[in-house]
């Protein structure tokens, strides 16, 4: 399981880049990110196959931080030309620990993903 | 080994009374060289401000089941390189025998020095009093995550150790992983070692380089600690989920350490791993 770290910010960050599963329109959730690793290797991203994806709902993260901490975070559709799904969780910076748990927090089993093909 | 004395320029001597630390012995039957080595390794907070917590972690690999005899001796006590030269130390068969001379080193009792044969008995030590132990002067003065690696080791948290090997070694084969900031480590490794009574955390390195531990408490909840690199740790917790589904306590903030600490008094794990 990710800890909190996957969902820090660095100080410089707008957001935390994400990316919109539903864009593929592809039904499974696995085939969503079988086309994400493809799209990350054609932008030289280096995947660990030690490495996860974790799917969150947005409905889910939204009312979480809200309700926990007040926090109003928007789930925004942000492509790029070599990333069309991306998009970005606003709303939270670099201090925002608190946020970052509470998305932790919402991370299953079920819905992490292990990468594949990748090294070691 | 107790270089660590010196660094403590006008300190004060103190006795520190071991007398009565029988849960303690050290084995006859060790050969001197190990014996020394032993005592170089283990008794290097010897001027820690609690010398009943050092001395237990001290202990902490050492397998004393596995030794017939023992005997009733405890001596928390190596010079420093600038101990008066009219004293003398000396490996000796059965440990390590001291041979002072008080008149010269009055820090130092003489009473109660030769007991049991071989085995001398030391009841008072002498030692510098310093508010910070010396695993704490050590990691202070840590450059690089290899020597706080090296401090975890030396007090037995292998687990910890060996996963910032591996954060540095994501770190060396990767080019876009983020830098691990050696402050932040240096005051992890200040929290973990002060706070040895918790079990192992997570430890992730955060985009911006920060250090983060995170704990799993009880029935999914969440503690989660960030160092920054100033003296500040910043920090946020979930309770565990209740059986009649209440609602599950929070707390943030960002605060020096024993302000967070009473602040996460609730949620802090407890148990070695």
């Amino acid at each position: 399981m990710p800890t909190a770290a996957a969902f820090r910010l660095r100080e410089q960050d707008q957001c935390l880049s994400v990316n919109w599963l539903e864009y593929f329109d592809v039904g499974e959730v696995g085939l969503a990110i079988e086309q994400i690793q493809e799209i990350f290797r054609r932008k030289n991203f280096r995947l660990k196959r030690t490495g996860l994806f974790a799917v969150l709902g947005v409905g889910a993260a939204k009312k979480a931080v809200g309700e926990a901490l007040g926090i109003l975070l928007s789930i925004d559709h942000c492509p790029e030309c070599d990333d069309p799904s991306h998009a970005g969780i606003f709303g939270y910076g670099s201090e925002g620990l608190a946020v970052s748990v509470e998305l932790k927090a919402l991370v299953t089993a079920n819905e992490t993903f292990r990468i594949s093909n990748g090294p070691d | 080994m107790f270089e660590s004395y010196s660094e403590y320029p006008g300190s004060q001597a103190e006795g520190l009374t071991l007398r009565g630390r029988n849960d303690l012995s050290f084995p006859e039957r060790r050969e001197p060289e190990e014996v020394a080595s032993l005592f170089k390794r283990y008794f290097v907070d010897l001027f820690a401000s609690n010398p009943r917590r050092v001395l237990d972690d001290g202990f902490w690999d050492v397998d004393w089941a596995s030794f017939s005899h023992g005997v009733n001796f405890f001596a928390s006590f190596w010079p420093p390189d600038n101990f008066p030269a009219s004293s003398r130390i000396e490996p000796e068969s059965a440990g390590i025998r001291i041979l002072l001379r008080g008149e010269i080193c009055p820090e130092i009792s003489t009473e109660d020095l030769e007991r049991e044969g071989l085995v001398y008995r030391v009841t008072t030590a002498l030692t510098s009093v310093s508010p910070l132990p010396a695993w704490q002067a050590r990691v202070q003065t840590a450059d690089t995550p290899e020597q706080i690696v090296a401090i975890f080791r030396l007090f037995g948290l292998r687990g910890i150790a060996d996963r910032v090997l591996d954060l540095i070694a994501i770190e060396n084969q990767d080019p876009e992983e983020p830098t691990m900031d050696v402050t932040s480590l240096r005051n992890m490794a200040l929290f973990l070692m002060g706070e040895r009574h918790m079990p192992n955390p997570q430890i992730a390195v955060c985009p911006s380089g920060l250090v983060l531990c995170e704990w799993e408490l009880p029935h999914n909840g969440i503690l989660a600690i960030e160092f920054l690199s100033s003296d500040l740790i910043r920090f946020a917790a979930i309770s565990g989920s209740t059986e009649d589904g209440g609602v599950r306590k929070r707390v943030n903030g960002t605060l020096p350490k024993k302000d967070a600490m009473a602040a996460l008094q609730s949620f802090l794990p407890d148990g070695r791993t």
